[in-house]
């Protein structure tokens, strides 16, 4: 019974990362395909779409770019979101948090494409150009609820009087959230972080009226591209961030102890 | 005076300032901001342009890349500090912009190459005087018919072909957005009797089709030739041949009613503090050497009386005598009546489209 | 107490000031252009005609009920799906937890658009994993390309990792030792679930509702891939109005159109659940 219930489970998570993962390790085997066509039967084992990646320059800084942009966007909203999420789980009422929440998780209710142009028209209205850290703002205001939401779950279930023991004790308000509050929630922050971080890297609509020569992020290139050209470099280029994600996971994990989720 | 750690960083920063200040105007005079589609076009710019561009002028590159509405709503947005200088568009965006103020003309003494430039490609006349054109006509591109001649047995001929009951279902169709869908409703009007004057009876005409994709880009629909889903397309011819080139299974022809010409421009954005940069760049886009290497690399047809093609590049692109069997709109009334069209196709076609 | 206040108003300011700057202000721009004359319609602005106008078409009213629908839709088939995988998934230790994660996560960070171009052959009714099921006869065409059901599949597998995270996340943070002291007292480990666990996991199945909501009303790529200008979405449709006729008025309206449905499905999800939170 034991054992069926077991296999049951392990079946089930099967299927389940089958059905997330199967639309890309498709397009990912078509990567080592040398049919210039897509979809197309295999008709041998090439690496030729990889170095094909070597002559577009502009995809390598451009996924560069991206992962500059998406983890300065996530620290910024994690820290942010973290003040605000403190401030509203330790004094507000209930219905209080709750207004405050549904204001600060506004940004999820409006089409991201309109905002984009919407920042646009108003930064130059001004006379101020929005370049990299308007598109860095912008994407953490975006982001910022993600984390918000899932560090008001982790603080509903945080007791505060571990705070006050540990100021009773004689720790200051730095150093009690040092030692007590923040490695706590160090799981909610982790999971911020990560989901801030992957929701920015591949934002597009967002990006669409937000970046400039210097500042094209990967989903940009790889969005113009695509409108002429479709091949398996693209496939390429998405294994490669797999591939890269993939190492600085497992390494993060080994010699930093950093984890995804905690 | 000693060299402490704070004169040493007030002396820094000076410099820096002194750099900050003097790089934006050098940067200025420098570099051409390209505003062009990514992918094909993008690389014919780098591969065939740049390197003269730079010999010639001394001056450098810089591409902003994306679709032409993301890019020309940019250009809308930032009249005051224009994100680029050129703009690459459809003739229909040169049209726009000139009545929106964003674009602006250039001096025909700085670009002598219009001189070759065939008449059939000058189709935005806006802004044409004996000292100035609107822009650079660059290549020429036809929106025709195309098929799966593994499953396609009877002749493809004409737009009607597009009503056949084989296709219904599997009709890779121009989407309400596309830059030549006012050309279809024009000419499905023609078709059912009415005309550019009496144009309910295209609206009607076209919501009898059942389109089971409806495409802006060749990429939105290539996957589903490959499967089948997809056996009769509209597209423009350089992609068809981009897509035999891919060994995808596909034929096109020039449908007998003509196809649809579709000139292509690179105008100078208005505002720009490199007028002359700009027009030197707009002359090398008509250069008859820089137009055979981009239509032998993307087989987009040439513009230029002066351009010469071998026969294998020649039979596959837009120009020498497939220009004849190609209709020109007019870029002005597709202007006017975009907005309003494209309206009446979500509101009147669409929906039946869905009903399939 | 005042001091506390204080310190609370402090704690907030960065959120809300970076709230304010770049999405207060755009927003109200863009609500205020959403009260002006455009290339469709003419009035005197400011004035309510083009919410007006985009409310009286069927066509419209369509649009909106499809993103709707597709949103709800999706949520109701991903937060079971997720929780069910978070509750399989929370026994593991930390470094397989880790990676089991990072396997979710990755389709999400290769990019929408390659994951895209993956559903685009295997929707397909000839693709390499439809085409043998329909030509051997087990299958009629399914024609998911072009049609809702097309679109909420690729939401929920966008969204299905999302889900999994949060609750996973909230489920870990549910201390073990409850569980313990519930089989103590004699609980079975369904009674223990329903008691213990079900009620302690709310808060992160709220949270994990109104993110998934949210990100598939809001999503683009997937609606304009598989759904297309036959299936548009209010993200498609003001995409639409802004690109192909540059009408960003129109598409304000659409937008503050969007904007209201979302608030008002957001506040109904959290009464929805949120009754059943403990305070």
């Amino acid at each position: 019974m034991r054992f069926l219930g077991k296999a049951a489970g392990g079946l089930y998570l099967l299927l389940l990362y089958l059905f997330v993962a199967g639309p890309l390790l498709f397009v990912i085997a078509t990567s080592f395909n040398p049919a210039t066509s897509f979809p197309a039967p295999f008709e041998g084992l090439t690496l030729s779409w990889y170095a094909a990646i070597l002559r577009r320059p502009e995809f390598l800084s451009a996924a560069g770019t991206s992962a500059v942009v998406a983890a300065l966007a996530a620290a910024l909203a994690v820290v942010v979101a973290f003040l605000a999420a403190y401030a509203l789980s330790r004094n507000g009422s209930s219905s209080a948090r709750g207004a405050m929440a549904t204001l600060l998780a506004s940004p999820l209710l409006v089409p991201q494409v309109v905002i984009s142009l919407a920042i646009l028209q108003l930064a130059s209205a001004w006379g101020v150009g929005t370049g990299f850290w308007g598109l860095v703002a912008a994407h953490a205001v975006y982001v910022m609820p993600f984390a918000l939401r899932l560090l008001l779950t982790g603080l509903a279930r945080f007791d505060f009087a571990v705070e006050e023991a540990s100021r009773s004790l004689g720790g200051g308000w730095l150093s009690t959230w040092r030692e007590v509050t923040l490695p706590l929630l160090r799981p909610s922050i982790v999971a911020g972080f990560t989901f801030c971080f992957i929701l920015s890297f591949v934002n597009l609509p967002l990006s669409l009226f937000l970046t400039s020569p210097d500042t094209a992020t990967l989903p940009i290139v790889m969005f113009a591209y695509i409108e002429s050209r479709i091949d398996p470099m693209i496939a390429a280029v998405a294994s490669v961030i797999v591939l890269a994600a993939g190492t600085a996971t497992i390494l993060l994990d080994r010699f930093l102890h950093v984890r995804l989720v905690d | 005076m000693p060299l402490t750690r704070r004169s040493t960083l007030q002396a820094l920063s000076a410099l820096g300032a002194a750099g900050l200040v003097a790089r934006p105007a050098l940067a200025q005079s420098r570099t051409l901001t390209v505003s062009t589609w990514g992918g094909v076009t993008e690389e014919g710019l780098k591969a065939y342009v740049q390197p003269e561009f730079e010999r010639l002028t001394g001056a450098r590159l810089a591409y902003d890349i994306g679709g032409q509405g993301a890019r020309y709503n940019k250009l809308l947005a930032q009249r005051a500090n224009p994100p680029a200088d050129v703009f690459f568009s459809a003739d229909e965006a040169v049209v726009a912009g000139h009545k929106a103020g964003v674009l602006t003309t250039a001096s025909r003494k700085n670009v002598p190459n219009i001189a070759d430039i065939e008449d059939w490609a000058l189709t935005v006349k806006a802004g044409t005087t004996a000292e100035t054109i609107p822009g650079a006509p660059y290549t020429l591109i036809a929106y025709v018919l195309g098929y799966n001649p593994e499953k396609v047995k009877a002749p493809v001929t004409s737009w009607a072909d597009l009503w056949r009951p084989e296709f219904q279902g599997k009709l890779a169709f121009t989407s309400p957005v596309h830059s030549v869908m006012p050309a279809f409703v024009i000419m499905a009007a023609e078709m059912a009797g009415g005309s550019i004057d009496d144009i309910d009876p295209g609206f009607r005409k076209l919501a009898e089709l059942k389109p089971s994709k409806l495409t802006v880009f060749w990429t939105d629909w290539a996957p589903l030739a490959k499967s089948g889903d997809v056996t009769m397309a509209t597209e423009f011819d350089y992609y068809f041949e981009t897509m035999k080139d891919q060994k995808y299974p596909i034929e096109y022809v020039i449908p007998k009613e003509k196809g649809i010409g579709v000139p292509e421009y690179v105008s100078v954005v208005k505002g720009t503090r490199n007028q002359e940069l700009a027009e030197a760049f707009l002359n090398l886009m008509l250069d008859p050497k820089v137009q055979a290497s981009f239509a032998a690399s993307t087989y987009s047809g040439t513009t230029s009386r002066r351009a010469e093609l071998p026969d294998s590049v020649r039979s596959r692109c837009a120009c020498g005598a497939r220009v004849d069997q190609l209709r020109f709109f007019d870029p002005e009334m597709f202007a006017t009546r975009r907005a309003l069209w494209t309206e009446r196709m979500n509101l009147e076609v669409v929906p039946s489209w869905q009903a399939r | 107490m005042t001091g506390a206040r204080g310190v609370q108003w402090l704690l907030l300011l960065p959120s809300l000031l970076l709230l304010a700057l770049l999405l207060g202000l755009p927003l109200a721009a863009m609500l205020a252009n959403s009260l002006q004359p455009n290339v469709l319609l003419s009035f005197t602005g400011p004035a309510l005609d083009n919410y007006g106008y985009l409310l009286s078409r069927s066509y419209y009213l369509q649009v909106i009920l499809r993103t709707l629908r597709m949103a709800a839709v999706t949520t109701l088939v991903t937060i079971p799906l997720g929780y069910i995988a978070a509750m399989l998934l929370r026994r593991l230790s930390g470094r397989a937890g880790n990676l089991a994660i990072m396997g979710l996560t990755f389709p999400i960070l290769a990019g929408p658009l390659t994951v895209v171009l993956g559903w685009m052959a295997l929707l397909a009714n000839g693709g390499p994993f439809l085409g043998p099921l329909v030509a051997a006869g087990l299958i009629g065409p399914p024609n998911l390309l072009g049609s809702e059901t097309g679109v909420v599949i690729s939401l929920v597998q966008f969204v299905l990792p999302f889900a999994v995270l949060t609750l996973y996340t909230g489920l870990r943070q549910i201390q073990p030792q409850l569980h313990e002291a519930a089989r103590s007292l004699g609980a079975g480990s369904l009674s223990g679930f329903l008691h213990v666990t079900l009620p302690l996991s709310l808060p992160s199945a709220l949270s994990a509702s109104i993110i998934v909501f949210s990100l598939a009303a809001s999503s683009f790529i997937s609606p304009h891939y598989l759904g297309g200008a036959g299936q548009l979405t209010l993200t498609t449709l003001v995409t639409q109005f802004i690109m192909a006729t540059f009408n960003a008025e129109l598409a304000a309206a659409a937008a503050g159109l969007l904007l209201l449905l979302m608030l008002a499905a957001v506040i109904g999800i959290t009464a929805a659940i949120g009754r059943f939170i403990r305070p």
